[in-house]
């Protein structure tokens, strides 16, 4: 302990005295640790059980199976949807399955060609919102805070009804205005059930500032399944193929497959692996490209360390006559680097906070949110808070700066001491 | 008497792809308990290197070294040797050698840092040696806020704050002016007459070299004297 506060005060010192140095290594290690940390967190956003996706890591996402013609012909067009009774019959009774939601997520229904009038105001400007064709189930999959109204039920089936976010109800009607049972013109009249709490577009298979309830007629073009706790991909897959197999059996023409059709969120989200995978897995599953990429800072910052050790010999060969162990030494230069990284760490920290928040928009659009362009992410608290991605990523920086520091601290420590002690500094 | 530095028959030579130079050849020299050694001799003719290869900073190319009745050889780990090194001797180097970044307290507490003395002893007996070398005054400086011969002291006090029986002072004035060498050798021969130190010190100066109980000379590498 008398030693560790000795080091400590000599790093502070060192940190003093060699200005240039430990500002070049705190910046270099506060980039590599903001590089880290920006990586951990698009992920953790993007993974994560976070509102309103809050079941992620149990979410699979299933399309329309494949078509094989019977005969070998080749097939001239693949069905890519699903339809109502097809759901309830193939995916309902599912044992592995908690909740089943069947949307539609047509392109045009993503981008800004949806406008809305407030019906009431019909000198209003129609304004684009991010759109999705939902059915009740949908609200059971993802968790959305009501600010106003309810989520749908089975009972309003077949019904013109929809649920809005609050920033469009207020751009819509105002602030404190409650517009259940107002009507928008979508091009047809939709009465408002609901307002929900606006959610960030990063979470982007929930977001959406219209939902529209999906009607028995529509076509839906993709599943979304909560597996039972418990059970896994591969029990899905199984249950889906007898599906697909009792069709095929049936079927004078065609032979049916889910295979590939099915998709855990990870892997619909960032071209995951085909199991559930919780986000902290996916993350630590990045080390080695994260490393690879921290190898050039290292590189570098192993050469500031090996020219710092070699002007520092007279003093190691000093400690070393006077009864210093190599190992003792390490420890010293292992005590120094630390507080070299700790200081990198912070300032990596608060570069993060400042990139997500200023540049936010920038970085998920950078890795594919489709909805940023439209409406701002927001980076919730949990997310940029969360000990575990700074832990994350510190460890990492912490591992790649010890090795950077230790290589050539431990070749200087080997120079014989009176080589070292008459070395010019 | 007790001897207690032997050394037998040592030879050091220096190998490069070109050159090999021959440092020291067949040196044999003993030194009693309690003896205040000079070593003289022109640059270049082994001096300190006999010093090093004494206090265990480099290894000899061949013969016997002895200490304190333990002959030390290849066998002893690097981590044996400083602990050798830790508790039986003490350094006083021309250029002082401490450590910048330290002050005069910390730098002087070094050896008893290795040692695993604990906190409150080695600040009591750093304080004490401090004050023996007559720098209490200046125990929170750092070595660039002291004079030469104040730096000195300091490495003296940092070579006897682990009371080892042998103190090796390698030309221990040499960047002194002459009065700071005056004291620094009155200290010197203060720990060998009133603690009983063995010194074995390296200098150029005929006169300091006078004062001290022994005196043998080196050119070449060989003992002349």
């Amino acid at each position: 302990m008398n030693k560790l506060l000795i080091y400590l005060r000599q790093a502070l010192h060192m940190m003093r005295e060699e200005r240039l140095f430990s500002a070049i290594y705190i910046a270099g290690t506060a980039l590599a640790i903001a590089f880290t940390m920006v990586i951990a967190v698009v992920y953790y956003a993007k993974l994560a059980d976070i509102e309103p996706e809050v079941n992620r890591s149990r979410t699979v996402y299933v399309l329309p199976m494949s078509e094989t013609p019977k005969n070998g012909a080749e097939l001239k067009e693949e069905k890519n949807y699903f339809l109502s009774d097809e759901v309830k019959e193939w995916f309902y009774p599912l044992k592995s399955v908690e909740v089943v939601s069947a949307n539609l997520r047509l392109e045009e229904w993503h981008s800004d060609k949806i406008n809305i009038w407030n019906k009431e105001n019909k000198d209003f400007k129609p304004i684009p919102v991010a759109t999705k064709m939902v059915d009740e189930n949908f609200f059971r999959v993802y968790h959305f805070q009501f600010v106003y109204g309810h989520p749908f039920t089975k009972e309003e089936k077949n019904l013109n009804i929809c649920i809005i976010s609050r920033d469009i109800s207020e751009k819509l009607f105002g602030k404190g205005v409650d517009p259940v049972g107002k009507m928008l013109n979508l091009g047809g009249e939709f009465r408002i059930v609901g307002v929900t709490e606006p959610t960030s577009s990063i979470a982007e298979q929930s977001f959406a500032q219209l939902f529209v309830y999906i009607g028995e007629d529509e076509a839906r073009d993709m599943i979304t399944i909560v597996l039972k706790e418990g059970c896994s991909v591969a029990d899905l897959e199984k249950e889906l193929e007898e599906v697909a197999h009792k069709r095929s059996v049936s079927s004078k023409d065609m032979n049916y497959s889910f295979e590939n059709r099915v998709l855990p969120h990870a892997q619909l989200q960032m071209s995951g692996g085909r199991t559930l995978s919780s986000w902290k897995d996916i993350l630590i599953s990045l080390f080695p490209q994260v490393f690879v990429l921290l190898l050039v800072p290292a590189l570098n910052l192993s050469g500031l360390v090996a020219a710092r050790m070699k002007r520092r010999l007279p003093e190691m060969g000093v400690r070393k006559a006077f009864g210093a162990k190599r190992k003792e030494l390490m420890h010293q230069v292992i005590m120094e680097n630390l507080v070299l990284t700790l200081c990198g760490g912070i300032v990596g920290l608060f570069i993060t906070w400042l990139l997500l928040y200023v540049f936010r928009s920038w970085v998920f659009f950078a890795i594919g949110s489709q909805f940023t362009m439209m409406s701002e992410p927001t980076i919730e608290g949990e997310m940029l808070f969360s000990p575990f991605i700074f832990l994350i990523a510190f460890a990492v920086c912490l591992i790649v700066n010890m090795m950077a520091a230790i290589i050539p601290a431990w070749l200087s420590l080997r120079h014989p001491i009176v080589e070292s002690m008459n070395q010019k500094k | 008497m007790e001897t207690i530095i032997k050394l037998t028959n040592i030879n050091k030579v220096y190998r490069t792809e070109e050159i090999e130079t021959q440092a020291l050849e067949n040196v044999n020299i003993e030194v009693e308990k309690g003896e205040f050694l000079s070593v003289m001799g022109p640059s270049g003719c082994g001096k300190s290197t006999l010093l090093n290869i004494m206090g265990l900073l480099d290894e000899p190319t061949s013969g016997e070294i002895e200490l304190c009745g333990t002959k030390i050889d290849s066998t002893l780990s690097d981590n044996r040797l400083a602990e050798f090194r830790n508790k039986t001797l003490g350094f006083v180097f021309q250029s002082f050698h401490l450590i910048s970044s330290l002050n005069v307290l910390d730098n002087v507490q070094l050896p008893l840092l290795y040692r695993g003395v604990g906190y409150s002893e080695r600040m009591k007996r750093a304080k004490e040696v401090i004050e023996r070398v007559g720098l209490s005054h200046r125990m929170k400086h750092t070595p660039v806020q002291l004079s030469g011969g104040q730096c000195q002291r300091v490495a003296i006090a940092r070579a006897i704050i682990g009371n080892p029986e042998i103190i090796l002072a390698d030309e221990p004035t040499g960047n002194l002016d002459s009065k700071m060498g005056a004291d620094i050798l009155g200290l010197l021969k203060q720990l060998n007459e009133e603690d009983g130190r063995t010194i074995v010190m390296v200098t150029h100066n005929e006169q300091q070299a006078q004062q001290t109980s022994r005196i043998i000379k080196f050119l070449d590498g060989r003992q002349i004297m």
